[in-house]
């Protein structure tokens, strides 16, 4: 009798524990709701596109008012990366002689992620939120690969609706930030 | 006098060192921008179609590369 009473809450327990994986089991099957880095990705990758504005840099005066800037965002790697391409609208794709900055754009873990390969020659990693809002995605640096003397340090895309929004970028000349303000409205 | 002949030999040694190495990795680089331009090849028996650019000023070269099906990965050195 003493033995089937500790049978007993063996086999319960061992039920309990079946019962608890098949649960577990029944679980994995639902998508789980996604992170808030994943919501903040799939925000910046409604952004993949053509797009053409101005750009306003208050501390340079004469790279403001010039010829407009045309921005290529692509959805790629079975969407994993967004690819972000800056140049001068009407240039032709002549790295040797054009500024065309590329950014990739991934999820790290759980951490929205940038790499900015600079025209300046290094590597800014920057780590970005989403605002509550869902309408700007910030960008901090976490760290450059490459020399640190001149570097992208800072950027912002606000999201004003599907066919317009505008991305705020700063650089750092050693100490000195230079603000750049592009207004960009969907070409394609 | 003949400890600052040696350490002006030390210090040309390690002044070539550091260029040479600098060289190495920007002679590799280089060799590699030759290859921008756009590509064929097969993969497993199917097309497969590679593009080289060089971009950001000449400190970066994507590389993509496409296949028949929805992959389209991408390395950038």
């Amino acid at each position: 009798m003493k033995s089937l009473r500790l049978m007993l809450p063996v086999v319960l327990m061992s039920l309990s524990s079946m019962a608890l994986a098949q649960s577990d089991a029944h679980k994995s099957s639902v998508a789980p709701a996604p992170s808030e880095a994943q919501k903040s990705f799939e925000t910046m990758k409604n952004l993949a596109g053509e797009w053409e504005g101005p750009v306003n840099v208050p501390e340079v005066p004469e790279m403001s008012g010039g010829k407009p800037m045309h921005a290529t965002m692509r959805v790629t790697s079975r969407g994993h990366v967004l690819v972000h391409e800056f140049q001068e609208a009407g240039t032709p794709l002549d790295a040797t002689k054009y500024d065309h900055p590329v950014t990739m754009l991934y999820l790290d873990g759980e951490q929205l992620t940038l790499v900015h390969y600079c025209d300046a020659g290094n590597r800014p990693r920057m780590t970005g939120k989403m605002s509550p809002d869902g309408k700007t995605v910030e960008f901090e640096l976490k760290d450059i690969s490459g020399s640190t003397e001149h570097h992208m340090h800072h950027g912002v895309f606000t999201i004003i609706d599907a066919n317009h929004h505008t991305e705020d970028w700063t650089f750092m000349m050693k100490d000195k930030p230079i603000h750049a303000h592009f207004d960009l409205h969907r070409t394609n | 006098m003949r400890s600052l002949r040696f350490m002006l030999t030390v210090v040309l040694m390690s002044l070539s060192t550091i260029a040479l190495a600098q060289s190495d990795a920007q002679k590799s680089f280089d060799k590699l921008k030759t290859l921008a331009g756009s590509w064929e090849g097969r993969f497993e028996g199917k097309p497969l179609q590679v593009s080289l650019r060089v971009t950001s000023m000449g400190n970066a070269l994507m590389h993509e590369m496409k296949g028949d099906g929805p992959e389209d990965p991408i390395t950038h050195g």
